[in-house]
């Protein structure tokens, strides 16, 4: 994951020691946290049966004052935790990424701020990602318990994005999720798309696979965000969808769309001309549909052209991003 | 090394010996250095055991693999990474292709061509639609690319190294490099190539032709307007102006000399026309200022 965060001032805070671990746990805190002492004490009990050997970073946004206090108070004399803290808001991708940089574990696992599963799912995790399983590991929430509103919007969220990008995940936003350190740097998350890692990350060729995990009871009392988020959510959605399916063919998108405006614009210019010619003799120009057909025009063109200008800029610019190889060549 | 040959595979268990016997047969009738970069495009069958099991028996044999299932562009891309050679053919990994003909391709190569082309003819014409549209795409190419090829989707095409490192080279640009080529100086060739086998069931359709249309624009506005835009948009923006200013005209026109209150659908349409080439001309600007920010490329030259 690379996220341009080296101009932001950070204040990192973490003990001498750089041998390399076994496993690195990250916790983006952004927006939501609960206790994150009891957090970090439940996932450290579970991982402390897998190794010793591990780290956790805690990668707080600029604006979360109140949780780097309360990180540093149970953090300051354990030199496994370590603590970044950004100095303005930068979101969850750029401290997801800044996080996964100053890793230095051998296998990398993400986690939420808040109560969302119970942590002996990582036992599994590990287990797949040990034994070259898969090159991502991702984790879905059980749902037994879960509130009726949650499971719908959910549904409603993850049907739209099997329709738009064909991925097929039950629970893409679960935040327990694991990656051998080499899948850093793989692909750019910016924004708000470290949802979409899966969706990316087997786009460009990685192995994922799935386990399912007991949601913890804080997880399942009803959430509703507000109407921005669900619409923060369907711009992320059509936007995965662009990345996906255009980046190196923009013209293919917006010449499709811009052709058909214009295409349809025209008839109707050439459908009233033909009536003013042979049928009716009025003018032209008492005919609002005029208007409305010359507007299609303007805007299928527009579209088109603003294609064309995506595909010079790729043109000029663009590097390849490869697939990626399973096997170097000899 | 002389010459890189480039074979993609798609779950080819079966063939892929008979091709690798008969292509190293033919090519050592030639007096040249060459290795064979095999691209598997990600076989689900046995095919990569057999590659491996090829691989132990004879030297000039490398290749890449890829984890998930790429169209042959990419593959090629891929490919093209790999060679050291002067000289790169590429080809389907399929028993069709006759292999004598990479040696014509190499000998066209060896008289000065850049590219040269196969030419499968007589391919499609087992569907009407696609024979057609074909055709149309080809016939295209050559009136708008003044490029005179006749099967421009061949896969079989042979190019001298040097050539590539001056073609900014991404995903799906590998259908287009004659046109590239040309367009930087390189000398394009065709000859005339044998193809076997019936292709494979796809699914065709008048989509397809659509998006090779585009495609030809798209070339057509990369190769001839993409060191200045401004000149591409400005063009298309001309006619729009002239209709905007001769529907503001009448309308001013009418309201001054009849008196009488005009509709404001004409000077609205005209507006809107007036608007549109306006965008188009900032449109233009804008492409120049991401062209001239971009670094100057280097010359391509023949040397030897």
């Amino acid at each position: 994951m690379k996220t341009d965060t080296s101009q932001v001032l950070q204040k990192v805070e973490e003990p001498e020691r750089n041998e390399p671990v076994d496993i690195s746990v990250i916790v983006p805190v952004v927006e939501r946290y609960d206790d994150l002492e009891m957090l970090y004490l439940s996932y450290a009990e579970e991982i402390e049966k897998l190794t010793e050997n591990y780290e956790f970073i805690f990668v707080i946004d600029g604006h979360m004052e109140s949780a780097y206090k309360s990180v540093k108070r149970f953090s300051r004399h354990n030199p496994k935790i370590r603590v970044i803290k950004f100095m303005r808001p930068l979101g969850e991708s750029a401290a997801l990424a800044t996080g996964c940089e100053r890793a230095s574990g051998t296998y990398i696992f993400t986690l939420s701020s808040y109560f969302q599963v119970e942590p002996d799912g990582i036992t599994e995790m590990y287990r797949l990602l040990i034994n070259d399983e898969c090159d991502i590991v991702i984790t879905r929430r059980d749902r037994e318990k879960d509130s009726f509103f949650n499971r719908v919007q959910s549904f409603v969220f993850h049907k739209i994005l099997r329709i738009l990008t064909g991925a097929n995940y039950r629970d893409i936003s679960c935040g327990l999720r694991g990656m051998r350190r080499e899948m850093v740097g793989v692909f750019d998350i910016y924004g708000d798309l470290h949802r979409f890692i899966p969706v990316l990350a087997e786009h460009r060729g990685l192995r994922i696979k799935e386990v399912v995990v007991k949601q913890r009871k804080e997880d399942t009392k009803t959430r509703f965000y507000g109407l921005r988020t669900y619409l923060h959510r369907i711009i992320d959605l059509m936007n995965l969808f662009f990345l996906l399916r255009f980046t190196f063919k923009p013209l293919r998108f917006f010449g499709i769309i811009g052709s058909m405006l214009t295409i349809l614009g025209s008839a109707i210019i050439l459908y009233l001309i033909y009536r003013r010619l042979f049928t009716e003799g009025f003018g032209l120009s008492d005919k609002p549909s005029l208007f409305v057909a010359s507007i299609l025009i303007v805007i299928g063109i527009q579209i088109f052209a603003i294609g064309l200008v995506g595909e010079i800029i790729i043109y000029t610019r663009s590097r390849r991003s490869k697939p990626l190889k399973l096997k170097k060549p000899e | 090394m002389d010459l890189s040959l480039i074979i993609t595979l798609y779950n080819q268990v079966n063939d892929i010996e008979i091709i690798y016997r008969r292509i190293s047969l033919e090519l050592k009738k030639l007096s040249l250095k060459y290795e064979i970069i095999f691209v598997d495009e990600g076989s689900t069958d046995g095919t990569l055991e057999k590659l491996k099991e090829l691989k132990i028996h004879d030297a000039p044999i490398r290749s890449v693999v890829m984890c998930r299932r790429v169209d042959s562009n990419e593959a090629f891309l891929e490919g093209f990474e790999l060679a050291s050679g002067k000289y790169i053919v590429t080809m389907e990994g399929h028993k069709g292709y006759d292999p004598a003909d990479i040696l014509r391709l190499v000998i066209m190569l060896q008289s000065g061509h850049d590219v040269v082309c196969g030419w499968r003819k007589g391919k499609f014409m087992n569907s009407v639609l696609r024979g057609l549209i074909v055709k149309t795409v080809n016939a295209l190419v050559s009136y708008f690319c003044k490029v005179k090829i006749h099967d421009i989707g061949s896969s079989f095409k042979g190019f001298r190294r040097n050539l590539l490192d001056y073609i900014n080279l991404y995903s799906g640009m590998y259908g287009y490099l004659p046109i590239l080529a040309a367009t930087i100086g390189a000398l394009i060739g065709e000859v005339e190539v044998t193809y076997g086998q019936k292709e494979n069931k796809e699914n065709y359709s008048i989509w397809n032709g659509w998006k090779a249309l585009l495609d030809i624009i798209l070339i057509k506005v990369l190769t001839d307007f993409s060191k200045r835009p401004a000149r591409l948009f400005g063009f298309f923006a001309l006619p729009f102006w002239l209709i905007g200013i001769y529907l503001l005209y009448t309308y001013i026109h009418h309201a001054l000399h009849s008196g009488l209150p005009s509709t404001i659908t004409m000077s609205g349409t005209g507006a809107l026309y007036l608007l549109l080439a306006a965008s188009l001309t900032a449109f233009g600007l804008i492409s120049e200022l991401f062209i001239k920010t971009n670094s100057s490329e280097e010359m391509f030259v023949h040397e030897d």
